[in-house]
């Protein structure tokens, strides 16, 4: 073919147009991001519960289990040492507010009663003694009720209530091979207590889970909540980066700028704090759909996220900013939310003692 | 005396469409096809069975969809990938290309007649088993059309750039590793780029290091499966044309780049 060849020279002008454009694409890849979305079914803890109890999800054994379901079924079995219990793992509730399960009472979860304001909210190593700060610090992972021997921060005894996925003796038909299954796996007896690792061992499985999924935003707060959980500056640092990240992966997370103002507080650097509250405030109400209405993408734990964001920023304006501010906003927040009692009450305690403050 | 309507109808056929339906005269002679045709029929029976029991709950039933729609494209791409591998290499192996070259066909018109045949052999095989493994599994939720439809489009798309990269592969690299690379590419290649994006944030050049990244293939752009399960909304008009926009860039460049080597190439 010769350098004249009119073909031949379409034919670069086209290979050189194709080389342009290619070298250019990543100005089109860095913005396209189809899976940076917020929820889904997928991502759902009670859509993936039901998934799993399916008879189809059974039969289709392994597939059903996704990269993800994969993982958190891991790091159930490294918390207790390898002993497989029926899933008991409320990481949502765990990861927002630290909620434990009291069955014995009445199946439903404990809330503890919001403390009036003017509590404090000191500095690391300090008493914190408010009532979200109580909740995120205080560290229950499942159904059942566990004491914590004096001492030992990092590990768990756990009573009874909890069962295991190998029956008991009692409960099982097997005979010989369910006693050779209980004998050959970790298994423990569900009557008796049983032991947490500390979280040390779940933390490469949060790392993998952001990785197989930088969208898997409970993951990203889990993660930092067990980094939280050693109270120490290089793990508290490294929360923070797992948070960033998170934050950098998906910018309209709000949940993870509530877990960073957590982890703020942890540092003791209550500005921060403060202003990662507010801002995940106020982007819960960007996304908030109308009356906190339930759906693919806003599910009962987004809400309570959305809940203790709004709630976290009042807390922390009144006792870092001006109660004035505090006050405001709270007002906002509950126009925006109709019927929350804890900020209604809060609304109703600062506007009581707002003339008592002005006289003094 | 001959009209020219008459002229073109005895014209020999473009060499591009001869190669091409070589191709696809192999792919059918082969048993790959017939391997994913049983398996996807695997998949429906199961699924009339478990209509038969009963599906328990809408989150199953959208589980199943999922894996139906997940195993069409699966199985679409495996085809693609393993027939686009194979083109070239087996052409040179059994010194069958030889006599075909030497016939009126320049080496681009041989290259993309093989490519373009892979590509429509991988769509044919695409509608058949999207067919299977989305219409009979019951939709208890509701999920978007639109985004139903750009999902489709975008598999398409998706088809298009495995066979042009794995064509592409096959002439730098030895057939297995062309294989196993493409395929990790295509189905933990999303996770692999993830990874070294996230692992390269502090260093010092991750804006490079993201540009580069950039260049690597990523298919999981290109599939929108979780997010027409997750019940999410379909795609912006912008956010969707450019998704197309870089599958056709990347599938132009890697196309660009084998016709280039091909015609490079001694053989």
């Amino acid at each position: 073919m010769s350098e004249h060849d009119p073909k031949s020279g379409a034919r670069k002008i086209l290979l050189s147009g194709v080389l342009v454009l290619f070298l250019l694409s990543p100005v089109i890849t860095i913005h396209l991001d189809p899976a940076g979305y917020q929820g889904g079914r997928s991502r759902d803890i009670r859509d993936r519960s039901l998934r799993n109890q399916s008879a189809a999800g059974i039969i289709l054994g392994e597939l059903r289990t996704s990269m993800s379901d994969l993982m958190f079924i891991k790091t159930e079995l490294y918390l207790h040492s390898g002993v497989a219990y029926q899933l008991n793992l409320d990481y949502d509730a765990m990861s927002s507010r630290g909620q434990v399960r009291d069955l014995k009472e009445n199946g439903k979860p404990s809330i503890p009663e919001p403390t009036p304001p003017g509590h404090s909210l000191k500095g690391p190593g300090q008493d914190l003694k408010h009532p979200f700060e109580e909740e995120i610090d205080h560290s229950h992972h499942d159904d059942h009720d566990h004491v914590h021997p004096p001492g030992e921060e990092d590990t768990h005894f756990h009573c009874e209530g909890a069962k295991t996925v190998i029956p008991t003796e009692r409960e099982d038909f097997r005979g010989f091979i369910g006693k050779l299954h209980r004998e050959v796996k970790p298994w423990l007896d569900p009557s008796k207590p049983h032991k947490h690792t500390d979280g040390t061992e779940l933390l490469p499985w949060y790392r993998l889970m952001t990785l197989s999924d930088p969208h898997n935003i409970r993951a990203y707060m889990i993660g930092a909540w067990w980094l939280k959980r050693f109270r120490k500056k290089p793990q508290l640092k490294e929360a923070e980066k797992f948070l960033e990240e998170g934050i950098r992966n998906n910018p309209k997370a709000f949940q993870l700028y509530l877990m960073l103002g957590h982890v703020n507080r942890a540092m003791g650097d209550n500005g921060k704090a403060m202003g990662n509250y507010r801002k995940a405030a106020e982007m819960a109400l960007e996304v908030r759909p109308p009356g906190g209405r339930e759906g693919p993408d806003w599910t009962n734990y987004n809400e309570e996220d959305a809940l203790a964001s709004l709630r976290l920023a009042v807390f922390t304006e009144e006792e870092f900013g001006s109660k004035e501010a505090a006050l405001a906003l709270a007002r906002r927040y509950l126009q925006a939310v109709e019927g929350d009692a804890i900020l209604q009450r809060h609304v109703d305690q600062l506007s009581g003692s707002q003339p008592q403050s002005e006289d003094n | 005396m001959s009209s020219p309507a008459f002229e073109s109808s005895m014209r020999p056929p473009a060499p591009v469409y001869l190669v091409g339906k070589g191709v696809i005269l192999e792919t059918l002679r082969r048993k790959d096809v017939y391997v994913l045709l049983i398996l996807s029929l695997l998949f429906v029976a199961g699924i009339f069975v478990i209509s038969l029991v009963g599906i328990e709950n809408a989150a199953t039933s959208t589980f199943l969809l999922n894996l139906g729609m997940s195993l069409a494209y699966f199985f679409a791409h495996l085809l693609t990938l393993l027939s686009a591998a194979r083109q070239i290499p087996a052409e040179l192996e059994n010194r069958t290309l030889y006599p075909i070259l030497a016939k009126p066909l320049s080496r681009g018109q041989y290259y993309l007649g093989k490519w373009l045949a892979v590509w429509l052999s991988g769509v044919v095989t695409l509608v058949v088993l999207f067919l299977l493994g989305w219409l009979p599994v019951p939709r208890m939720e509701t999920y978007s059309s639109l985004l139903l439809a750009q999902t489709f489009v975008l598999y398409v798309c998706s088809l298009a750039l495995t066979a042009s990269v794995a064509m592409f592969l096959s002439l730098v690299m030895p057939r297995g590793s062309s294989m196993i690379l493409l395929a990790l590419l295509l189905f933990a290649g999303g996770k692999i780029i993830g990874w070294i994006h996230d692992s390269s944030q502090h260093l010092p050049l991750s804006r490079v290091i993201h540009w580069g990244i950039a260049y690597i293939p990523d298919f999981s752009l290109l599939n929108l499966t979780t997010r027409y399960t997750d019940g999410i909304d379909p795609l912006s008009l912008p956010q969707f044309c450019g998704l197309i926009l870089y599958g056709s860039i990347f599938t132009a460049f890697f196309l660009a780049l084998g016709t280039l080597l091909f015609r490079k190439r001694s053989l």
